[in-house]
């Protein structure tokens, strides 16, 4: 695959997809959090993996994600992240602030 | 509750760096694993999962980035580094904060002495609508108390008005114990109303407590004598001790910082107005009578007036207060005027007008005292503070100087001037930091003894470390630590990596000069403090080495108070006869004299005399008065110049007689011979004048310090005054026999009671000590500015024989003798010690000129001072320079040369 056809990440969007994937899988580790995110966007997202760590630590800092040790599936102790509550309401929020922001932009592009 | 959650993160951020840094660790491992699973080869997988996960440095830093304040962090390493790099010297750092904790100490206390004495404002509400009532020299004006009544009943406006009469002793007996002098205030009952100041515990007074002519026998008591003497006991209200024999009940205690209107005058116990007749107590007053005067009338008389006015006026009060005060205070000024015989007395009179003032902070008359020790002291310390900039200034640049290899490395390097010259003002910060705590523990506990020593009467009322003193120096550290760290950070920022690295050790430009500079000005500036302290310390000496007029060894004094033991005039002289044999039985005893006064007792009389006769010029205002026995001139050892002294003969049915003092004479008289002449108290002669029969040597009565005053003497048995002075003349030392005889005295009249067993030494020595402190403070910081200053010469030349060991060597290995060497360094300290000794001279003489009349007027210029001082300059530079100049002298160039 040529590194055209990759979208790179608008500003501000990864910290909605890491909450997006804690709130419909669950605990996950780093590792797991990337990798769906990657799948999800059939491996078209051009994520540095490494970039997801600031992430992690500016959402548990704002207290919308919980973090614990635990043993992943290879039994190697990782850090499993999960959302919370304050989290949760978050997520809501910028989800239907992405839909306004999505419908303006559409909306900009069709009458273009 | 972001701000403390990031906080949190913050303190816990090293656990949290490691824990992430594991998890990309285990990230990375997991992609291998996944890669390998997948079929590719070990390597392979590990270049693609290095691939996916990125640059691992650049995710570190967004990590650290996004755990804290990336700011905060770079200022935390400088701190971190700063505190290690002081904490590597430890000498150096220890002495440098001594060094700013003595200045921001010092400063600490005597901005806190000043405070409480000068400016602190009563501890009661809006005490700027406090106002007394002064005469025209701005002291308290007495008022008798028809004219506060009058005042009472004319004015409507809000806020108050009470009077307070001065403290008095009285003898305070609880249960059965033996009685000690307390000191007494009689108030309006109005007092604690108007000052707005409620009871601690019961109450204060109430109208009831002093219906004219019958007052109630209660008294409010102050904290400090609560808590001293009844224990503490909140159920000590109630409580009834006797005051001169008359039991009075303790209705109240005062609250904690109330210590009444004056400070350093601290009242134990607070009477109504009315009661000061059943006690015999009379506070200062001034009586113009025509008539027999009563002490049970004087709240009804208006010829004596003993009363302070306090006055609560609201803003915009003042003026109706004024004119109501004049309106009350004219039927006093008239009746007093009609009683006065003299026209000039009665112009005088007519055009006296006291004022009314603000009066925030109440009235003392320690303040005068202290003004100009508060105002030498406010210099010393600044100077102090100078001194300790400059030192740990020139300190800083020299260490900045021995670090410069190190520096040019780190510059070299790529280390930001600006990050370098951040890492000198935290060094700079942290010193005056830690300088400033120490300090503020040291002015902690040095205001109170300095308190003690230089204002003795007015520890009570001193405030010691508050938020105030805190914040200010709090700002002095903050300013410090800028100008501290300032002077490397400026020189540091300007060093040249490369000619750091080619072994140019010069430093940067300028830097060595300014090193110097700041040498010369320490060394002068501890020459003017040991100049101002030998100036002051002479001054000192020649007070104490003049004459005053009686004998300063040998000689036991204490006062006493007959009224407040009710012993009436007629029981007195034999009262007085027995002390004085009960004196006379120890053999060391040669005479035993009585007074009303004494020398150095802290009263005075005085009366308005009027000579007759052609050719003598009247006194212009009232003389001072001293009533006396026979014996009082041999006990104080006080010369008779001319005439006779009194004798036993001279009693109450013979002429009247009187003894004046040399001044006097010469004022009165000029250079014609008094004895013989006559005066009286009115201005008319007659059949009541007295005869003056002898000239009495001047002396200092008052105080040591000022000019002895004009006098007249009269015998007890002559004049109405009561005796309240014992002077015992004895064979050998005084302090020594005082014990002794204060038992036998005591024990020969056990309902008198006497205060202050003093010898005469001892009062004077009083008297000036708050001056011997300032010596004393003076002389030391002198000394240890001097010490400091040495410190920096030979830290100087020591780093000037570093940089030059090279050039040393080579002259010393083409022939030049180590004496040479030896004698060029030296010369150098000299240079420095004289530039220091004449700056220090001139600044000393310069000052008076600058500083106005306050400080050094009554100082004049001690060359022997001055002198001093100027050799102790140029001594400290010799001695700072002379191990740097051995050192110099024992280069031994074989073993510098061989090393290059």
């Amino acid at each position: 695959m040529s590194r055209d056809q990759r979208t790179e990440l608008l500003q501000g969007t990864l910290d909605l997809l890491v909450l997006k994937t804690l709130a419909a899988l669950g605990a996950l580790h780093g590792f797991g959090i990337a990798r769906r995110i990657e799948q999800i966007s059939g491996d078209t997202v051009l994520l540095n993996q490494g970039t997801i760590y600031p992430a992690l630590v500016r959402l548990e800092d704002q207290g919308w994600i919980a973090s614990e040790w635990g043993v992943s599936e290879n039994n190697r102790r990782a850090r499993f992240y999960s959302i919370t509550a304050a989290g949760r309401k978050q997520l809501k929020d910028e989800v239907a602030n992405w839909e306004r922001v999505e419908a303006l932009v559409n909306a900009v592009l069709a009458a273009g | 509750m972001r701000f403390l959650r990031k906080l949190g993160h913050l303190l816990g951020r090293r656990s949290r760096l490691q824990r992430l840094e594991e998890e990309m660790r285990t990230h990375l491992e997991m992609s291998i694993d996944e890669g390998i699973r997948s079929g590719l080869a070990p390597a392979e997988a590990r270049r693609r999962a290095q691939l996916a996960f990125g640059n691992t440095l650049a995710t570190r830093e967004g990590v650290t980035d996004a755990l804290g304040w990336p700011v905060l962090e770079s200022i935390w390493q400088d701190l971190c580094q700063s505190a290690r790099s002081l904490y590597r010297r430890p000498l150096f750092t220890l002495s440098l904060v001594a060094v700013l904790a003595l200045g921001i100490g010092g400063t600490g206390s005597i901005t806190s002495l000043v405070r409480s004495v000068l400016l602190a404002p009563l501890p009661v509400p809006h005490p700027e609508e406090i106002h007394l009532a002064v005469a025209s020299d701005g002291e308290p004006q007495l008022l008798s108390a028809p004219t506060l009544q009058r005042l009472a009943s004319a004015v409507t406006f809000r806020g108050g008005i009470a009077g307070y009469s001065d403290n008095c002793r009285v003898a305070l007996g609880v249960d059965e114990q033996p009685v000690e002098p307390v000191v007494a205030q009689f108030v309006t009952v109005d007092f604690f109303r108007t000052l707005g100041v409620p009871a601690a515990y019961g109450r204060t007074f109430t109208a009831a407590d002093d219906r004219l002519g019958e007052p109630a026998a209660v008294g409010v008591v102050s904290w400090e004598f609560w808590r001293r003497r009844l224990g503490g006991d909140p159920a000590a209200v109630g409580r009834t001790v006797r005051l001169n024999g008359l039991p009075v009940a303790v209705v109240g205690v005062a609250p904690k910082r109330f210590c009444g209107v004056s400070l350093g005058d601290d009242a134990d116990f607070w009477l109504p107005l009315g009661l000061h007749a059943p006690l015999r107590a009379s506070p200062s007053h001034r009586t113009i009578s025509d008539g027999p005067v009563v002490l049970a009338e004087r709240v009804r008389d208006d010829r004596v007036a003993w009363l302070n006015l306090l006055l609560r006026l609201p803003a915009g009060c003042q003026a109706d207060a004024a004119g109501a005060f004049a309106a009350a205070w004219q039927p006093h000024r008239d009746r007093v005027a009609a009683i006065m015989h003299d026209p000039q007395d009665r112009a005088e009179c007519s055009k006296r007008a006291p004022r009314i003032v603000p009066s925030p902070q109440g009235y003392s008359n320690l303040r005068n005292g202290f003004r100009r020790t508060g105002l030498t002291l406010s210099l010393l310390v600044g100077a102090v503070v100078l001194v300790a900039t400059a030192n740990s200034a020139t300190l800083l640049l020299l260490r900045l100087l021995s670090r410069t290899r190190e520096l040019g490395v780190r510059l070299a390097l790529g280390a930001g001037r600006l990050r370098l010259a951040r890492g000198f003002m935290m060094e700079g910060l942290l010193l005056s930091a830690a300088g400033a705590v120490v300090g503020l523990l040291l002015a902690g506990g040095l205001t109170p003894l300095l308190a003690e020593w230089l204002v003795p009467g007015a520890v009570g009322g001193v405030v010691g470390v508050d938020g105030t003193l805190v914040g200010l120096l709090a700002a002095m550290a903050v300013l410090l630590g800028l100008v501290l760290g300032g002077v490397p950070a400026w020189f540091g920022a300007r060093l040249a990596p490369q000619a750091v690295l080619q072994r140019q050790l010069g430093g940067p430009r300028g830097s060595l000069r300014f090193g110097r500079a700041l040498i010369v000005f320490q060394l002068a500036l501890s020459v003017v403090l040991i100049a101002v302290a030998g100036a002051l310390a002479v001054d000192l000496r020649r007070t104490l080495q003049a004459s005053c007029g009686y004998a300063r060894e040998s000689v036991v004094t204490a006062q006493f108070n007959f009224a407040s033991a009710g012993i009436e005039a007629v029981r007195q002289p034999a009262v007085l006869e027995r002390l004085r044999t009960a004196a006379r039985e120890l053999p060391q005893v040669q005479a035993v004299g009585f007074a009303a006064c004494g020398p150095l007792g802290g009263g005075r009389l005085s009366s308005r005399l009027y000579f007759r006769g052609d050719g003598v010029r009247q006194p212009a205002d009232a003389t001072q008065h001293e009533n006396i026995d026979p014996e009082y001139f041999a006990a104080l050892g006080m010369t008779l110049l001319q005439g006779r002294v009194f004798e036993i003969t001279d009693n109450a049915s013979s002429p009247r007689v009187a003894l004046i003092s040399q001044r006097l004479s010469r004022e009165v008289f000029g250079g014609a011979d008094p004895v013989g002449r006559r005066f009286g108290f009115g201005v008319k002669a007659g059949a009541e004048d007295w005869e003056i029969v002898g000239v009495v040597a001047d002396a200092r009565v008052n105080s040591v310090r000022e000019e002895p005053p004009a006098l007249i003497y009269t015998p007890l048995t002559q004049w109405r005054q009561d005796a309240g002075f014992l002077a015992i003349r004895v064979a050998g030392d005084a302090a020594a026999l005082r014990p002794a005889l204060e038992a036998r005295v005591k024990a020969a009249e056990p309902g008198l009671l006497f205060v202050r067993w003093l010898t005469v030494q001892e009062r004077i020595e009083r008297g000036v000590r708050n001056e011997r402190a300032t010596v004393r403070l003076t002389a030391g910081f002198g000394l240890l500015a001097t010490l400091l200053a040495g410190i920096g010469v030979f830290g100087a030349l020591g780093y000037l024989i570093t940089t030059r060991s090279h050039a040393i060597a080579v002259r010393l290995a083409v022939g030049a003798a180590p004496g040479m060497v030896w004698r060029g360094v030296v010369c150098e300290a000299f240079w420095l010690g004289l530039c220091g000794a004449l700056g220090g001279v001139m600044l000393a003489w310069l000052l008076p000129l600058w500083m106005g009349a306050w400080l050094m007027a009554e100082l004049r210029p001690s060359w022997l001072a001055l002198g001093g001082a100027a050799a102790s300059g140029l001594f400290a530079a010799l001695l700072g320079g002379l191990r740097p100049a051995r050192r110099a002298a024992k280069i031994d160039p074989l073993v510098l040369l061989k090393a290059e």
